[in-house]
């Protein structure tokens, strides 16, 4: 167990070796302040957005960037990441150079799916510190605008939490696509036309089975102030997810390796 | 002595296309094997079986005596292998390419850079891999195979890419670590003057199927050799030897009788019938194809 448990962990920092200077890296620091950037232009350039009397500014700036977020830049960030992560091999080469090492083929399939996740993770994480900064430097900017209202942080990470939650549904389906394809219009093309099918959808009363959707439901708990977790787009993201890695297993274990 | 490699009429096939057909190998501890056959034959498909990169079914694949299906992790742990081209992260340095292989086989520390020296990267270890050549691509390669000091190698192509002094290297490195450190080589190639150089042992494969297995010397000594016979009555010697069951025998542009015999004790038959019937003989030489000639003939008429 402790042996596999090391393999396992030399698995991950080798992936994570693998991700230097990749666009995975900089994908997720550059996708969170796109969106955070441009929000903030926004609301800098036409503050009377902000002043209404009924608007409370800070959650009016969050939750324009955390939706705009949730329903195209983070499932598209999960495809390139999906696509990244298993590219790498492909263009290397290396498939078959790691499946003839000592290691279990299942420890790379897991290892990469945790430095996928983790990737996403991160950009959340870079989103909710890039929106805090560009709410601080508004305010700095502009003191007319009346912050004291609410400034919810708490809110915003359990709300990215639950966003990334919901996002491991989307990760576990493009990622068998591209392990199985090495083209990347495959891949790529899957993921952005699930997310801007998604987007036209939103208001189909079924859309909440929508794997593509998931997130942006997960993103509704924000503005509705909800702080719970177990919420049924999050069961449905991570039952989904464990089915579809399962699936993964299976089809990895018997795959021949050209 | 003890089979590294050993394989029990293995078949394997892509779909309906059947790409090994009873194929038996063995490769005995200590040796280095030579591999051959021209492209296509399944020198490739064998190697990714035998690493377990294709699935087989039972029991066919054995190499240190266990089957691959049942100990595969602990069979992978003593073998390097480089399959056709080499696995390398072009964004990424040659040391930190040994490095991800060298964390995964948890190796020492040391390892990285005594094998980036063995093949003679170590001054370009920290430049990024995209601006490698093809042969120092290569050697990142096998670079990557031989950083365990595994027991058994596994090779395809390892020369793919190099240029003569490069070929000349690896053969050295290759002799050196059979000698030194008894290491197993096994490594196909398309090329016979390269595998006739170093290995002990030869299997030639032509579309999946083996057509022989034994020692370099026994491949010398199978199959036919020329026979050339030098006399003035060349008519009535070629009609003798033709009614003698030398069907093969013909006059060559300089009216000397050859004929193909295989062994020995024809050329004695020959020598005697032609002095028991007066016919006088001034020379009589005999010539063996060389290995080229055999490896065409042997993957030809399969």
């Amino acid at each position: 167990m402790a042996t596999k448990i090391v393999t396992l962990k030399n698995a991950i920092i080798t992936e994570t070796t693998k991700q230097k200077r990749t666009l995975a890296l900089w994908g997720s620091i550059f996708a969170p302040l796109f969106v955070v950037t441009v929000n903030f232009l926004i609301f800098f350039s036409r503050p009377k957005l902000l002043q209404a009397a009924n608007v409370d500014p800070w959650m009016k700036i969050a939750s324009n960037s955390v939706n705009i977020y949730s329903i195209l830049m983070l499932p598209l960030l999960v495809t390139l990441v999906a696509f990244i992560v298993n590219n790498v091999e492909h263009k290397a080469n290396g498939w078959k150079h790691l499946f003839a090492l000592p290691v279990n083929r299942m420890d790379f399939y897991i290892a990469k799916i945790i430095v996928a996740a983790g990737l996403v993770l991160f950009s959340l994480f870079v989103f909710d510190m890039f929106l805090i900064l560009s709410i601080k430097l508004l305010a700095v900017a502009n003191p007319k605008i009346n912050f004291e209202k609410t400034s919810p942080i708490n809110l915003l990470f359990i709300t990215s939490l639950k966003i990334f939650l919901a996002s491991l549904l989307i990760l576990m389906i493009q990622f068998i696509i591209s392990i199985n394809s090495k083209n990347f219009l495959v891949s790529i093309g899957i993921g952005v036309a699930g997310t801007i099918g998604t987007s036209m959808l939103l208001s189909w009363e079924h859309s909440n089975w929508i794997p593509y959707a998931l997130p942006m439901w997960a993103s509704q708990g924000f503005y509705k102030m909800d702080y719970s977790f177990l919420k049924e787009v999050i069961v449905y993201s991570l039952v989904g997810s464990i089915v579809v890695f399962t699936a993964g297993i299976f089809a990895i274990r018997n795959k021949n390796i050209n | 002595m003890e089979n590294y490699i050993e394989t029990n009429a293995l078949n394997f096939s892509f779909g309906s296309l059947k790409v090994l057909n009873e194929l038996s190998i063995e490769v005995p501890s200590g040796s280095i094997y030579g591999f051959l056959g021209p492209n296509g034959a399944g020198k490739t498909t064998t190697i990714r079986a035998l690493l377990g990169l294709y699935k087989t079914n039972g029991d066919h694949i054995r190499l240190f005596g266990e089957s691959i299906n049942h100990n595969k992790i602990s069979i992978l742990n003593r073998i390097g292998a480089l399959v056709e081209s080499p696995t390398v992260y072009e964004h990424l340095s040659g040391y930190d390419n040994i490095e991800i292989t060298r964390k995964l086989r948890n190796l020492h520390r040391n390892r990285t850079n005594e094998v980036l020296k063995t093949v003679n990267l170590l001054q370009d270890a920290k430049r990024p891999v995209r601006h490698y050549s093809l042969g120092m691509k290569q050697r990142l390669g096998l670079a990557l195979a031989l950083l365990s000091e595994p027991e058994l190698l596994i090779l395809d192509e390892p020369t793919n890419g190099l240029d003569p002094h490069g070929i000349i290297e690896i053969r050295e490195l290759l002799l050196s670590l059979q000698k030194e450190k008894g290491t197993t080589v096994f490594t196909s190639s398309h090329i016979l003057g390269e595998i006739e150089k170093i290995a002990s042992h030869v299997g030639i494969i032509n579309k999946g199927s083996l057509l022989f297995q034994g020692t370099l010397r026994e491949l010398r000594e199978i199959g036919v050799s020329t026979v050339s016979i030098e006399t003035t009555e060349y008519e009535k010697g070629l009609n003798l030897l033709i009614e003698n069951n030398f069907s093969s025998a013909r006059l060559n542009k300089k009216n000397i009788i050859e004929t193909d015999v295989e062994n020995k004790e024809d050329i004695n038959s020959i020598a005697r019938l032609l002095v028991k019937n007066d016919i006088p003989v001034f020379g009589i030489s005999n010539s063996k194809r060389d290995l080229e000639q055999l490896f065409l003939d042997i993957t030809k008429v399969n």
